[in-house]
C-alpha cells in the first residue's frame, strides 16, 4: 500500500476507531492516545498490512490491543476512569437528528447501554463493541482478538444475555414498554 | 436476549455522544511525517529484522547443538563395539590380538613348539630349498612386515569320531600346501588328540576357516600375531657386518706371512664364521615361522557333562531369558536417558526462547 493510500484510509478509520477506543476505554483522551498509539503501528508497519477485508480486522487488531495495553499499563487506570467518567457528559446535542423524541430515547438506551458495558468483563465487551458498533463479522473479530470464531460467537451470546440481565438495560426496556 | 438491533443502535448512540477531538488527525499526521523522512523509522524495522535474524539463529544453534549431543550420545558405545568386530583377517597386524580369550597365555608356547617342530623330521615336505633360496635375500626382507602366526583352537566331536577329525585335520594341512608338525593322540573311552598343522602364513585364515566348517563344535578359538620385524631386520644387519669383519680378516690373511699370524687370523675367521652361521640359523628358523603359521588343534569328545544343560527345563530358560532381556531393556533406557534429558533441556529452552521472541515481536508488530 502506497503513502497516500494508507493516509486516506487512515484518516477515513479515524472517527470509528476513535470511538471504538472510547467505547473500550469510557475516557476520550485514553482513548485519542490508545488510536495515536495503534495508528503509529500501523504506519510503522505499513509493509505487513494484508489487503482485502483482512485489512479492517487487522486494523482493529492494533486498536483494540493498544487500548488494552494501555489500559493493563496503566494500574491507576480505574480510579481515574470513575472520576472521569463522573464530569464526562456524551455531547448528546451534537447529532443533527429531526426527532427530539427520538433523540431522547436513543441517547437514553446509549447512556443505559454504556453503563451495562462497564459492568461487562473485558473479554465480553470486546467482541461486543466491535461487532455493534464497529460493525465487525465474526471472523474479522476472530482475526481482531485472535481467538477462534467459534470463540467469538459463545461471548457475543454470552455478552447479550448478560447485557439482557443488567439493572440498567432492564429499566430502559421497562421504560421502552411503558411508553 | 436484547435485540441486536437495539445493541447497534445503543452503542452508535453511546458513541455518537463522544467527539472526535478537533484536529487529532492532523495531529496524527504530524507525528507520522516525520518518521517517514528520518532515519529513526527504520530503527525498529532493523531491530524486528535482527531479532527475526538473531531467533533464527539461535534456532539454527539449538538444531546444530542437538545434532551434536545426539552424536555424542549415539557415538559412544561404537569405539568398543568396533573393536569386538576385529575380524582374524586383522589380526596379525596386531603384535598380540587374541579372538577368545581363554587361553590366551599358551600362544608364545605354542609358537615355540611349532618352532622345535619345524626342525623335525616333518620339515622335508615344506621344502629346504625354498626356504635356503629366501635367507640370503634381504631386499625381501627388508620391505614387507615378519609376523609370525599362531593360533589354537579346541573342538568337540561326538563320540567315536576324533581320529576321523584328525585324519581330516592331516588332510587339510596338505591341501593347503603346509605339513603336520606335530601329532599326537588318545584313544579309548575318552578319545582325544592334538595336532599342529604348519600352512603357509598367507593360508592361514582359510585353513581357520575349514576347521571350523568341519562336523565339530569349536569350543575355543584363539590367534594371535608377532611382529618380528625388528628382529629379523636385526639379525640382517649383523650378519651383513659379520661378514665384512670375515672378508676384513681374509684380506689380513692374505698379507699374514707368520705362522702365528696365520693361526690367530685364522682362529678369529672361525670365531666370526661361527657367529654368522649362528645367526642366519635363528634367521632361518625366524623365517620359517613367518613363513608358516602354526595352528595348533585340539580334538575332545563331547564330555558327559553335555546333558546336564538338558537339566534345565523350558521354562526356566524361558524365565532366565526374560530376566536378561528385562535387565538389557533397564540399561539400555537408562542408557539413552542421558541424550534424552539434555534433548528435552534444550527443547524447553527453544520453547521459551521462542515464546518470548514471538511476543515480543508480536508486540512490536501491534
Amino acid at each position: 500500500m502506497c503513502v497516500d493510500d494508507l493516509d486516506v484510509w487512515l484518516s477515513a478509520s479515524y472517527p470509528r476507531a476513535f470511538r471504538t477506543a472510547c467505547l473500550l476505554l469510557g475516557i476520550p483522551a485514553d482513548a485519542e492516545d490508545a488510536v495515536q498509539e495503534a495508528f503509529l503501528r500501523v504506519w510503522r508497519f505499513r509493509d505487513a498490512i494484508p489487503g482485502g477485508e483482512g485489512r479492517e480486522a487487522w486494523l482493529y487488531r492494533v486498536v483494540v490491543n493498544a487500548s488494552l495495553s494501555r489500559r493493563r499499563r496503566d494500574r491507576v487506570w480505574r480510579e481515574r476512569a470513575d472520576e472521569q467518567r463522573l464530569h464526562h457528559l456524551p455531547a448528546q446535542s451534537a447529532r443533527g437528528d429531526v426527532d427530539p423524541q427520538r433523540v431522547a430515547e436513543e441517547d437514553a438506551l446509549g447512556d443505559c447501554l454504556l453503563a451495562a458495558l462497564d459492568r461487562l468483563p473485558e473479554h465480553l465487551r470486546v467482541p461486543v463493541v466491535l461487532r455493534y458498533y464497529a460493525g465487525l463479522p465474526e471472523k474479522a473479530i476472530a482475526t481482531a482478538i485472535q481467538r477462534r470464531p467459534g470463540t467469538v460467537k459463545s461471548r457475543l451470546a454470552e455478552a447479550r444475555r448478560r447485557l439482557s440481565e443488567d439493572p440498567s438495560l432492564l429499566a430502559w426496556v421497562e421504560l421502552e414498554v411503558a411508553q | 436476549m436484547i435485540a441486536e438491533d437495539v445493541l447497534e443502535r445503543g452503542l452508535h448512540a453511546a458513541a455518537a455522544g463522544y467527539d472526535v477531538p478537533e484536529g487529532a488527525v492532523d495531529r496524527l499526521r504530524e507525528k507520522l511525517a516525520p518518521r517517514e523522512t528520518s532515519s529513526v523509522l527504520d530503527g525498529p524495522r532493523r531491530l524486528v529484522r535482527s531479532r527475526r535474524a538473531w531467533l533464527v539463529a539461535s534456532a539454527a544453534g539449538l538444531v546444530v547443538l542437538l545434532v551434536v549431543a545426539i552424536a555424542i550420545g549415539g557415538g559412544s558405545g561404537s569405539p568398543s563395539s568396533r573393536s569386538e568386530t576385529l575380524s582374524p583377517a586383522s589380526a596379525p597386524k596386531a603384535p598380540a590380538t587374541s579372538e577368545n580369550s581363554n587361553g590366551s597365555a599358551a600362544a608364545g608356547s605354542t609358537a615355540d613348539g611349532a618352532a622345535v617342530g619345524a626342525f623335525g623330521p616333518a620339515r622335508a615336505p615344506a621344502g629346504g630349498g625354498t626356504n635356503s633360496a629366501r635367507l640370503p635375500a634381504p631386499a625381501t626382507g627388508d620391505s614387507q612386515a615378519k609376523v609370525v602366526k599362531t593360533g589354537e583352537m579346541d573342538l568337540q566331536v561326538d563320540k567315536g569320531q576324533v581320529p576321523h577329525v584328525l585324519d581330516r585335520l592331516t588332510a587339510l594341512a596338505t591341501l593347503e600346501h603346509g605339513y603336520v608338525a606335530d601329532s599326537h593322540s588318545s584313544e579309548g573311552d575318552d578319545a582325544s588328540g592334538a595336532v599342529t598343522l604348519r600352512v603357509p602364513a598367507e593360508a592361514f585364515e582359510a585353513t581357520l576357516s575349514q576347521v571350523r566348517g568341519l562336523k565339530a563344535k569349536v569350543v575355543s578359538q584363539q590367534t594371535s600375531g608377532e611382529d618380528v620385524t625388528s628382529t629379523y631386520v636385526d639379525l640382517q644387519a649383523r650378519i651383513r657386518a659379520l661378514s665384512a669383519t670375515r672378508a676384513t680378516f681374509e684380506r689380513l690373511l692374505e698379507k699374514a706371512t707368520t705362522i702365528n699370524d696365520i693361526l690367530a687370523v685364522q682362529s678369529r675367521i672361525t670365531d666370526v664364521q661361527t657367529q654368522i652361521e649362528q645367526l642366519q640359523g635363528q634367521l632361518r628358523v625366524l623365517s620359517d615361522k613367518t613363513d608358516y603359521a602354526a595352528l595348533t588343534v585340539t580334538v575332545d569328545e563331547k564330555a558327559a557333562t553335555t546333558p546336564v544343560k538338558h537339566e534345565q527345563s523350558g521354562l526356566s530358560k524361558a524365565l532366565h531369558r526374560s530376566v536378561d532381556r528385562f535387565l538389557g531393556g533397564i540399561e539400555a533406557i537408562i542408557g539413552i536417558l542421558g541424550s534424552l534429558l539434555l534433548a528435552a533441556l534444550l527443547v524447553a529452552f527453544a520453547v521459551v526462547v521462542g515464546r518470548l521472541g514471538y511476543r515480543r515481536l508480536r508486540r512490536q508488530l501491534v
